[in-house]
């Protein structure tokens, strides 16, 4: 049998070892002690970055905001997702596969350019302004860039397929005959919705919130350029910070912020899933 | 009224009359419940589908902003984006570093799948879950970590460091797809292979390359457009001249909203479909979907 020596795994726990693990340890490590120049003086550790990030009121609300954004962002991703799951496990093949591309063309362009994209949508001189105005509903033009509405806008239609997709996965699992007896049994489809397919879908929905949150509180593309330098979030503000004053130890204390927070989500997930007696949908 | 014969039938006829308005009032509701749930659906395709569609409408209009019906059709902004040195060099910026990130990927992640499939060494699972740890990242942490852990180095940002770092981003996607195409190639094809007098490189090259085709060509697929596209990890380690695509994109809107990024953005659209095109021939419309489907968990 081919490559059965386990020797051949090294080379690529030596190339994580240097490139991945040695970096976050610096990275914690400049949050920790002192930093002089470009190089961290190892002497005597003092936690005072995490103090400054943690006490400074700024700081504190970008972090609140951040956190707000993505549950928002996660909210109207569930409201929006959950009826196009739904409608896609009640049509036939052929729409399936329309449904499936479509739902997937966000991750299919690039980054930059579905931000671009709400860029032209939601701009002053945009698509949503220009159809305001000429229908009377607006006499100006909105704000929608630049700001929190926006960011989750565009934010949403990037996120929509990992809501979309563990629903639908979950729901392609379940016997559609548990849906014809609910309404073989007298029961409306606001019922059968209500008490079949929505409770046969929470591990679907848990999966693909958390999915969304952490995605939508990691993301940097989007909200630096819909969001623009007036709607700043935690990574807009790290990329920022390393634009300007390059303060290393609060740098750091942000980024393991960011990095506890999305890992402290996916934790209560998982812990959640426990509680339910459920298990982690396959993504 | 029931204990009056006489007047049986109309009650019969009046309870009957309430089941057959109960039963509408049941089908109007069913009606509305469906009719809300296919509106929002519809809502959501709209907005799914809207960007894509206003990048390539834009592209074609000519004027610097968009209207509907657009003001008038022409191409000016691929002339512009032909004549623009800046875009064409952050252009062949992006294709040189997926092109090398890519092969570097494969490598890497092609020997790295056979131990972890075929090996028998102590915390396997560990070192599989440990080999995926840089996609689970937010991009933005690790390129933090590579810019400080550089600069902790003093290693000057380069071609080099841009290029690993996308490897490092990369390689995991390989792993992935090469595993999961290696636990269905059997040893025993191999071994057959063997004895009949190939050498093992032979038998590699001739047996197993081959039937991991798709999972391979899979990852490369994706390792290649995740490199071509990443733009959180590049602005911190690449070096001062090398800009890539989504780098001079950003910048080009950051500062205002130039048309010129809706001509290039509608080549990439269609440069996506050309590798998901590619990935389709060699592994087929089953892999496709699976590509797309692997790519959703990328923390941008």
């Amino acid at each position: 049998m081919l490559g059965r020596s386990s020797a051949l795994v090294l080379p690529a726990l030596l190339f994580l070892l240097t490139l991945f693990v040695l970096p976050l340890l610096v990275l914690a490590a400049i949050g920790i002690f002192p930093v002089r120049d470009t190089a961290i003086v190892w002497e005597r550790p003092d936690l005072v970055p995490h103090v400054r990030y943690l006490t400074d009121p700024f700081y504190r609300w970008v972090t609140l905001r951040t956190i707000g954004m993505a549950a928002a962002v996660t909210l109207s991703c569930l409201a929006l997702g959950f009826p196009y799951a739904y409608a896609y496990s009640r049509v036939g093949a052929v729409w399936q596969t329309a449904l499936l591309i479509l739902v997937i063309s966000p991750i299919l362009m690039g980054t930059v350019v579905r931000s671009y994209g709400w860029l032209v949508i939601l701009g002053r001189r945009g698509l949503v302004n220009d159809l305001l105005v000429r229908l009377g509903v607006v006499e100006a033009p909105l704000r929608m860039l630049f700001s929190m509405s926006g960011v989750v806008i565009a934010l949403t239609q990037v996120m929509l397929p990992f809501m979309v997709l563990p629903i639908i996965s979950v729901l392609a699992r379940q016997n559609p005959l548990l849906y014809d007896a609910a309404v073989g049994l007298g029961a409306s489809r606001a019922q059968t919705l209500r008490h079949v397919v929505l409770p046969l879908s929470l591990p679907g929905i848990l999966a693909g919130s958390v999915l969304v949150f952490v995605l939508a509180f990691a993301s940097f593309t989007t909200p630096a350029l819909v969001g623009g330098g007036n709607f700043i979030i935690l990574p807009t503000l790290i990329y920022q910070q390393t634009q300007q004053s390059l303060n290393w130890g609060v740098l750091s204390a942000m980024s393991f912020v960011l990095l506890g927070t999305a890992l402290a989500v996916v934790w209560a997930y998982s812990m959640l899933m426990r509680r339910l007696g459920l298990r982690w949908v396959e993504r | 009224m029931n204990d009056e014969p006489a007047d049986d039938v109309y009650a019969r006829a009046a309870d009957w009359r309430v089941v057959v308005m109960a039963r509408r009032l049941l089908v109007l509701s069913d009606y509305l419940t469906d009719g809300a749930m296919v509106a929002v659906a519809v809502f959501t395709g709209v907005l799914l589908f809207l960007p894509t569609f206003v990048v390539i409408l834009a592209s074609f209009t000519s004027t610097s902003y968009l209207s509907f019906p657009p003001a008038g059709l022409s191409l000016r902004w691929y002339a512009r984006l032909l004549a623009s040195a800046e875009i064409l060099r952050a252009a062949q910026t992006s294709l040189i570093v997926a092109v090398l990130a890519t092969t570097g990927a494969l490598g890497l992640g092609v020997l790295t799948a056979f131990p972890l499939v075929r090996g028998r060494f102590p915390a396997r699972d560990a070192v599989l879950a440990f080999t995926l740890a840089p996609i689970m990242l937010p991009s933005i942490v690790l390129g933090i970590a590579l810019l400080f852990f550089f600069g902790f180095l003093h290693v000057r940002l380069s071609l080099a460091t841009l290029v690993v770092s996308h490897i490092l981003i990369t390689f995991p996607y390989v792993v992935r797809t090469t595993t999961a195409a290696l636990v269905q190639v059997d040893p025993v094809l191999e071994e057959a292979a063997t004895n009949l007098g190939a050498s093992s490189w032979q038998a590699f090259r001739h047996v197993t390359l081959p039937l991991l085709k798709p999972g391979v060509a899979v990852g490369a697929g994706f390792a290649f457009i995740e490199s071509f596209d990443n733009l959180a990890l590049s602005i911190f380690v690449a070096g001062q001249r090398q800009e890539t695509l989504p780098m001079r994109l950003f910048q080009l809107l950051v500062s205002d909203i130039d048309p010129i990024v809706a001509a290039v953005s509608t080549m990439l659209i269609a440069g996506s479909f050309a590798v998901l095109f590619a990935v389709h021939r060699l592994a087929g419309f089953g892999q496709v979907m699976r590509m797309v489907g692997e790519r959703r968990a990328r923390l941008t």
